[in-house]
């Protein structure tokens, strides 16, 4: 229970911050969801490029490495996707809303509903924003295995020099 | 609480504090408690129009804000016009500060 006293006389210094704090209050969710849709672009092109470009190079080099590296390649980029495919999901919906339905009668007031959901979409947009990051430190980790991983024996003569020349071209 | 009809003739907007005005939220409002907030409802003791104020812990926001005194600030925010009111801003510019004390 919450009991209410008298406070301290109030000062314009007071005033002003809770006009300020109602006022951030009101326009929170727009601001969450206006940050999380820059992200969602920014973050989102980046993936699509990575995932696009990782898929292609991996699945060519894959075949040249010897047996044990390739399937850690494919674990990596596996991993790489699955954090991809939820970080994209975690900034969607810290952009949109969560694609749920709350029963009418379990709604609180306007403004804090409001809050509620600013707090869960901050949630979800650091939790994406890190998936988005773990995505690339996979890609870049497995794109990084079919460079320096050792070459299969049978194909060496064929395909060691492309292997070879890949680091010192980039 | 004051259950007389709010003034027909509007009230021009006044960023006016009393002593009285705390004395008569604390009595007036009720607090309703929530997860991550407090709403507080009850009548403007300027108005007499109905006001709610939802104070929470943390506004997600880029810079940092003042740290809070430990007592609350609460403002008109009826839905009324009042006259003269600057944009951007609600209620009929009453301001009052109030202590929330948690009852075991
Ligand atoms: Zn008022
Ligand atoms: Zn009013």
């Amino acid at each position: 229970m919450i009991r209410l006293r008298p406070g301290p006389p109030a000062t314009v210094a007071d005033l002003h911050r809770a006009q300020q704090l109602a006022g951030l209050l009101r326009g929170e969710l727009e601001r969450v969801r206006a940050a999380a849709v820059a992200w969602r672009n920014g973050l989102g092109g980046l993936l699509v490029a990575l995932v696009g470009f990782s898929l292609i190079r991996g699945r060519t080099d894959v075949t040249t490495l010897a047996a044990g590296w390739g399937a850690l390649v494919g674990v990596l980029l596996l991993a790489a996707l699955a954090a991809g495919v939820a970080g994209a999901l975690a900034l969607l919906r810290a952009a949109h809303g969560r694609l749920t339905v709350t029963p009418v009668a379990a709604l609180p007031p306007v403004p804090l509903g409001d809050h509620l959901e600013a707090v869960a979409a901050v949630r979800s947009l650091r939790m994406g924003v890190g998936l988005v990051l773990l995505c690339t430190a996979l890609l870049v980790a497995a794109v990084g295995v079919t460079w320096y991983a050792p070459a299969r024996p049978a194909t060496a003569a064929v395909s060691s020099p492309a292997v070879g020349s890949l680091p010192s071209a980039r | 609480m004051r259950d007389d009809d709010p003034v027909s003739s509007p009230l021009p907007y006044a960023e006016v504090t009393d002593e009285a005005y705390a004395t008569q939220a604390a009595a007036g409002f009720q607090p309703q408690e929530f997860e991550f907030a407090v709403v507080l409802s009850g009548r403007c003791p300027r108005c007499a129009h109905p006001s709610t104020t939802t104070l929470v812990d943390e506004v997600y926001r880029k810079d940092v804000a003042a740290p809070d005194p430990g007592y609350r600030t609460l403002l008109c925010e009826c839905e009324a016009e009042h006259p003269g009111r600057p944009a951007g801003l609600r209620g009929c510019g009453a301001y009052w500060t109030l202590w929330l004390e948690v009852e075991a």
